[in-house]
């Protein structure tokens, strides 16, 4: 079955209305209704991934808007993770308002997404490396949603949740960064060269391992997450209109 | 109470201002770092004689103000405050100051605290603290390996030719060495999609007259510290490829850096299975 770009509106639809039961259903205290809907919703979305995956012959990371895909995908996994492990009711509601903005920009900017891989993405590492990322990313942003939304519920004490959240998002991240040194070595010699993207990189996982050591205290808490977040922001895209990027070797990923 | 820890607070983040004003400094007056001159055997020496620095300061840790400092929560804080400045900072930079005094200084100072840390976990009343031990002495390896080996990384490129065989190669700032071994080129194939674009390439060359391939995400290890990369090759020409670019890395610490790597992976394992400790939930 060939699923191009052009019927990724109606997967994303599908995943839309069935995340939005299934926040409407938690909130009302359906749970077994919240749980089904959460997974339909993955389970429409992944389909998408797996069929787009077949059509293009390689794996659908390479350009933003392709990782853009993989991030709706897997906040909507960390959103019902989240809401079946610790039961938050408003997690689902988060989750599914985040990934649909990524699944809208998806749509009103679709990009050309050929077949083509450079002989530098073909390895093994390149779909563990990138896929741990975009998880570590989703776990991180319901973190930061929920540091946030703590600061203005503050009859809600959130600081348990997020650091669970958090050391998810960290252990995934780390997991990811180190693949990707593994990858540098076998591609280009040498683990960590300090290209900006990595630069950015060492300096999200700094301040996220300081909002681990932080222990969920303090004032400069929910200040250090979200600082974190913003900075993992431009590792991820931030990054490529930074005059320093021109000679990136992840400048790949701009197109 | 408070007053004290301000005032401690106020006194370390003074001492941590005045080394890196003096790092600026040097930075400015003599430039950076003199990576090469602290190449094997001189950098050993030094990094034996920082450890027992390390270890001497944690055996005095309860007389000791610059140990109690170095092991304080402070010191954690301003570490990764560090890290965090160093990475924004070599982020905005188009040639990242890698060698730079400050950068070194930062370095040096994170990982002084990483080894005390790690001393303090491993050595606990409590008993070994596996996950602790694993991420802590994960990343002291590999950061250990990073700093105090990149003197002996050496890194050079060579055009290789179908014609004669080839020693010469460049390091990174052009200037010219010679390999310890030969290099030709034998044979070069190139794929492409229906595009134009290059969809795989491989070169087929001559070490010391045995054939090799290389490709990119596959190198060829020669020997325990020596890898050789096809990293380019020559797109001018319109018929056969008449050269190709292969890097020679020779990096003895690289195994260090492995067993890093493999111990953070499995502590970030540890991290997600057993997730925040019960003591910091309370």
């Amino acid at each position: 079955m060939i699923v191009g770009w052009n019927m990724f509106a109606w997967f994303a639809a599908a995943a839309m209305v069935l995340s939005t039961l299934a926040a409407v259903a938690s909130w009302r205290g359906s749970r077994r209704v919240a749980v089904a809907g959460a997974l339909a919703g993955i389970v429409a979305l992944a389909a998408f991934v797996v069929l787009f995956w077949v059509t293009l012959g390689r794996p659908p990371l390479r350009t933003m808007g392709e990782t853009r895909l993989w991030y709706s995908l897997c906040l909507l996994m960390a959103g019902a993770f989240t809401y079946l492990r610790w039961g938050y009711r408003w997690i689902l509601s988060f989750s599914t308002m985040l990934a649909s903005v990524f699944m809208i920009i998806n749509i009103a900017r679709p990009e050309i997404h050929d077949q083509t891989l450079m002989p530098a993405l073909q390895s093994g590492w390149f779909v563990p490396h990138v896929a741990v990322y975009m998880f570590s990313y989703a776990l991180l942003g319901c973190a930061t949603l929920m540091a946030l939304y703590g600061l203005f519920r503050k009859e809600h004490d959130l600081s348990q949740a997020i650091e669970r959240l958090l050391y998810g998002g960290v252990a995934f991240f780390t997991i990811g960064m180190l693949t990707g040194a593994l990858w540098a070595k076998q591609a280009w010699g040498a683990y960590w060269s300090w290209d900006p993207k990595e630069a950015w990189a060492a300096a999200a996982w700094g301040l996220y391992l300081l909002a681990i050591h932080l222990r969920g205290r303090g004032r400069w808490f929910v200040a250090v997450v979200v600082a974190a977040f913003l900075t993992l922001q431009m590792c991820w895209y931030g990054v490529n209109y930074l005059p320093s990027a021109e000679n990136s070797v992840h400048t790949y990923n701009q197109k | 109470m408070s007053n004290v820890v301000h005032k401690k607070a106020a006194r370390e983040v003074l001492v941590m201002g005045a080394l890196m004003g003096i790092a600026v400094a040097i930075e400015l007056m003599f430039g950076s770092f003199p990576l090469a001159i602290v190449r094997f055997p001189l950098n050993v020496i030094l990094m034996a004689l920082w450890l027992v620095l390390l270890v001497e300061l944690y055996r005095r840790r309860e007389r000791s103000r610059v140990a109690q400092a170095l092991l304080s929560q402070r010191a954690t804080v301003a570490s990764l405050v560090l890290m965090a400045a160093v990475g924004i900072a070599l982020g905005l930079q188009r040639e990242p100051a890698t060698t730079a005094w400050p950068t070194v200084v930062a370095v040096l100072f994170v990982l002084s605290h990483l080894t005390l840390v790690t001393l303090r976990g491993w050595r606990d009343g409590r008993g070994i603290r596996w996950r602790f031990v694993v991420n802590h002495a994960g990343l002291w390896l590999a950061l250990v390996a990073g700093f105090w080996g990149a003197p002996d990384r050496v890194q050079t490129r060579a055009m290789v030719a179908r014609e004669v065989p080839t020693r010469e190669a460049y390091d990174m700032s052009g200037r010219t060495t010679m390999l310890d071994c030969e290099l030709q080129l034998i044979d070069f194939k190139i794929d492409y999609y229906s595009e134009g674009a290059p969809s795989m390439f491989e070169a087929e060359v001559a070490v010391d007259g045995e054939p090799i391939t290389l490709r990119v995400n596959h190198p060829y290890h020669r020997t325990w510290s020596q890898t050789l990369y096809l990293v380019s090759y020559d797109t001018q020409s319109s018929d056969a490829v008449r050269y190709c670019v292969v890097e020679v890395v020779r990096e003895p610490w690289r195994w260090l850096t492995v067993a890093g790597i493999v111990m953070l992976i499995a502590g970030a394992v540890l991290m997600f299975a057993a997730g925040p400790r019960k003591e910091a939930q309370q």
